[in-house]
């Protein structure tokens, strides 16, 4: 019994602690971001086992946190209420070519990430040849070029 | 091959919800908040192993003396530091016990030093422990993996003197 409370209380913390700490948590980008995974599955792992390392733990670990998934998506496909609140929905850092000053400081975003964006996914060079950068719900930022900007 | 329904992206740049990204971004300030509050709980021991953790307890009489964990975590090791006043001993011996209740939902690591003898009563164990010549106090040391969670009681006294009585709460 305990090993199913386990995998739901270790399920829920580490998806309110996630989204707690907004986007930009989610996009692992740099070497912290890769590291602060690996040791986040590492400390979450003794928790959950416990000492019991049986066949049958295993498997009652991984069957719940797959069930709570399919439960989740199941309610989250059913209201859009739901599902804005537990993903998050994209957020528009720029707009018309505009810099949104409160987006970027509220989500952690600036200018480098949003031309570093622009360059990977359209060759852009410039701040003034983009006309929307978004930062999606994972946590990546999306670029809009300009008419005739994209360099691809 | 799309159905035709959606002209307009589902997601429109131009249009944002102002009202719910506020309400998103202030409920995410307050959680950073709380998780720095609860770290900052952490390192004063209110999760155990800390000052806020730690805690001492005297029999009524000063015979018995005994250093305890009152908040502490499942699965940790955790000690109980025990002194026994010899001066005010009848006998060449100290004859600690301690409630079997409590022990049995511990893992007893070691005790040091290692008891001469252990005697199992109905509902307690009680540890033989000679004192040498000379000794004033003597310290014994319960060397331990706590295990149950949730709120343990320890009894733990002297064999024809006093004894205490804590509250251990144990994190699952």
């Amino acid at each position: 019994m305990d090993t199913v409370i386990r995998a739901i209380f270790v399920y829920v913390t580490l998806l309110v602690i996630f989204r707690i700490s907004g986007r930009r948590t989610m996009a692992s980008i740099t070497t912290f971001d890769f590291v602060l995974t690996l040791i986040i599955s590492e400390a979450i792992q003794q928790a959950m086992i416990d000492t019991d390392y049986s066949l049958t733990n295993a498997f009652l670990l991984v069957l719940t946190l797959i069930s709570l998934d399919i439960g989740l998506s199941l309610v989250k496909q059913r209201s859009k209420r739901l599902e804005r609140l537990m993903d998050g929905a994209p957020v528009a850092v720029m707009r018309d070519g505009q810099l949104q000053r409160s987006a970027m400081n509220n989500e952690r975003v600036d200018e480098e990430d949003i031309l570093g964006a622009a360059r990977a996914q359209e060759g852009i060079e410039r701040m003034d040849q983009i006309r929307h950068a978004v930062i999606e719900a994972t946590g990546e930022i999306t670029v809009v070029p300009k008419q005739g900007a994209s360099g691809r | 091959m799309a159905d035709g329904k959606r002209t307009q992206p589902l997601f429109d740049v131009e249009e944002q919800d102002d009202r719910t990204l506020r309400r998103e971004w202030r409920v995410q300030r307050v959680g950073w908040v709380v998780m720095a509050l609860l770290v900052a709980a952490a390192l004063a021991g209110a999760f155990g192993r800390g000052p806020l953790a730690e805690a001492k307890v005297r029999s009524p009489s000063g015979l018995l003396e005994v250093d305890y964990q009152r908040l502490t975590r499942h699965e940790s090791s955790a000690a109980i530091d025990v002194a026994i006043d010899a001066a005010r001993l009848p006998t060449r011996e100290a004859r600690l016990w301690v409630d079997r209740e409590y022990l049995s939902g511990v893992s007893l690591d070691r005790v040091v030093p290692e008891p001469e003898r252990s005697e199992t009563g109905r509902d307690r164990v009680t540890m033989v422990f000679p004192i040498a010549s000379g000794e004033r106090t003597a310290r014994v040391q319960l060397q331990m993996k706590v295990g149950d969670p949730w709120l343990r009681r320890i009894r733990m006294g002297v064999e024809g003197g006093d004894s205490v009585e804590v509250t251990q709460f144990v994190y699952p």
